[in-house]
């Protein structure tokens, strides 16, 4: 008899605030919980960085929400307290977590800082019943390391991460098959996983608000208006999903790396460099990752938040920093008018491949090698030394890092995916600005 | 006396992995320097608050001639000895 798999989906309630709130508590020695009242945790707004990373949940009934900028926040309540991130402690707290999972369930798939599938299949004679051992670890976890979360427990990823999110915080809930038609279809269409204001427009205009009505209709409508994703959606409202987790995080699909100058961009010197210094990281990265890139794109964003972009094929893939940079300047020059001034630039690199064929090309008088070479030594010089160990003279006296588009140095600790194993490799997560999730698709 | 401040520590650790505080020292608000030497150790924990590791210890010992009771914390990733708590 094919036994049906039992996953669950593990979520920190408030994560930033709720790690936060606990080191307070616990090794601040103070009395006030940061959760019981309205606190967020927040950039620096001096800095300009200030927007909301995290709520507690008396902020979250104040209507302030995730993402939006903190005087917006303080506007909606006056004596908001605002915390700053300790992105060290969010690593240890994950990372705790997750080896805590990992104790007790043969599979964990991590999928953020703060969530993660365990496979808790099989595990009856050890635990008892799925639901004993599931509150079991909520609880474990409560006592044990001070922060609550959520669970949500079914047969797959989709179903349990869906239960997960049903209500907060410290609970528990179930999204078995049987019980789709009454705790899934009732729901508005943008509580389904994946559901985001693009496509639940797409779906409102076709009359289409709940998720049962998703489930009902007929995935080759969906398919027309909302192209694949639309039949992954109606998978999805019909509880259909993957029930096998991986340990493996999957390769990138792209490279991009942006930066926000201090002042606005008006030379175009000045923009090259910029370009240059996010060439080096996302160039580094990928030839970490062993991949080469077929197209190169540059985006731009004026002082006025008006939005730039154009891409360009490569002549073929590569993974070498100049030459990257020599078409992000090419693409740079055609985009820019030369007078607006620029807030934002970005790089990103796409069509990415892993094999390394080169068609020599006879017009070209680069040597690709001597390139190569060159690249593959800066590397290593900053592997060993750090980043700052080498660079090009162009930065020497300029205010331009000769690094830029990460995190800060201190977030830049796998905080945005699961933690590499090689500390050195460390800076290879840095692939949001901010902390979010991966996509599904990636 | 500082509680969740670093104190520094003479403490064993035992071929078996043991850990085991013996003789701390503080300084009190006026600099004076103060040792305790830690009568009995009443249990000890793993703790993970907040997904920092660490070790908790209740021990028992004489405080300016007084017996008290309190919570010493050792820290795993900084090698730091806290005084947490005072109990009694």
């Amino acid at each position: 008899m094919p036994t049906q798999k039992i996953i669950a989906h593990v979520d920190v309630n408030n994560a930033f605030l709720s790690w936060t709130a606990a080191y307070r508590l616990q090794f601040l020695g103070e009395t006030l919980d940061l959760r019981t009242i309205p606190a967020v945790i927040g950039g620096d707004s001096k800095t300009r960085h200030g927007i909301v990373l995290a709520k507690s949940e008396p902020a979250k009934a104040m209507g302030i929400k995730t993402g939006e900028p903190l005087y917006q926040a303080r506007q909606k309540c006056p004596h908001l307290q605002v915390f700053p991130p300790d992105y060290a402690l969010y690593v240890q707290a994950s990372q705790t977590l997750i080896a805590f999972l990992k104790e007790r369930a043969p599979m964990v798939e991590q999928y953020s800082i703060d969530e993660a599938w365990i496979d808790l299949s099989g595990t009856q004679r050890l635990y008892g019943p799925p639901l004993q051992a599931a509150y079991q670890i909520k609880n474990d976890i409560r006592e044990r390391m001070g922060f609550t979360v959520n669970i949500g427990l079914s047969t797959n990823k989709i179903l349990a991460k869906t239960a997960g999110d049903f209500a907060k915080p410290d609970l528990l809930h179930t999204l078995f098959p049987e019980e789709i038609p009454d705790k899934l279809w009732p729901l508005p269409v943008k509580k389904l996983f994946q559901v985001g204001p693009a496509s639940e427009k797409k779906l409102q205009a076709m009359g289409i608000f709940t998720v049962g009505q998703l489930a009902h209709t007929d995935p080759a409508r969906l398919r027309r208006a909302l192209h694949k994703h639309g039949e992954t959606l109606w998978r999805f409202a019909n509880g259909y999903g993957e029930d096998t987790l991986t340990e493996q995080m999957p390769l990138n699909k792209g490279y991009s790396h942006a930066m926000t100058a201090a002042q606005d961009v008006t030379e175009r010197r000045e923009a090259h460099r910029i370009l240059l210094s996010l060439c080096e990281t996302a160039a580094m990265r990928m030839r970490q990752d062993k991949q080469y890139g077929g197209c190169v794109g540059v985006f731009l964003r004026s002082h006025d938040f008006r939005h730039f972009v154009r891409q360009q094929q490569l002549a073929q893939p590569s993974d070498s920093t100049l030459e990257i940079y020599r078409q992000a300047c090419r693409i740079f020059d055609r985009l820019w008018d030369g007078t607006t001034p620029l807030r934002q630039l970005g790089v990103s690199i796409s069509k990415v491949t892993a094999a390394p064929v080169r068609q020599m090309c006879l017009f070209e008088g680069q040597d690709y090698e001597r390139l190569a070479k060159s690249d593959a030594a800066m590397d290593e010089i900053r592997r060993k030394f750090g980043e700052d160990a080498i660079f090009r003279a162009c930065f020497l006296q300029s205010p331009v890092p000769s690094m830029g588009g990460g995190l800060s140095k201190e977030r830049r600790t796998g905080v945005t995916g699961p933690l590499p194993q090689d500390p050195a490799a460390a800076w290879e997560q840095e692939k949001n600005p901010l902390p979010g999730k991966r996509s599904e698709q990636e | 006396m500082p509680l969740n401040q670093p104190v520094q520590m003479l403490s064993l650790h035992d071929v078996d992995g043991r850990l085991q505080p013996l003789r701390f020292r503080y300084e009190d608000e006026r600099h004076v320097l103060h040792t305790v030497s830690i009568q009995e150790i009443l249990s000890a924990k793993e703790i993970y608050y907040a997904g920092i590791q660490g070790l908790q210890y209740l021990c028992r010992a004489d405080i300016s001639h007084r017996e008290r009771l309190f919570e010493l914390r050792y820290l795993i990733k900084s090698h730091r000895w806290i005084l947490s708590r005072m109990i009694l």
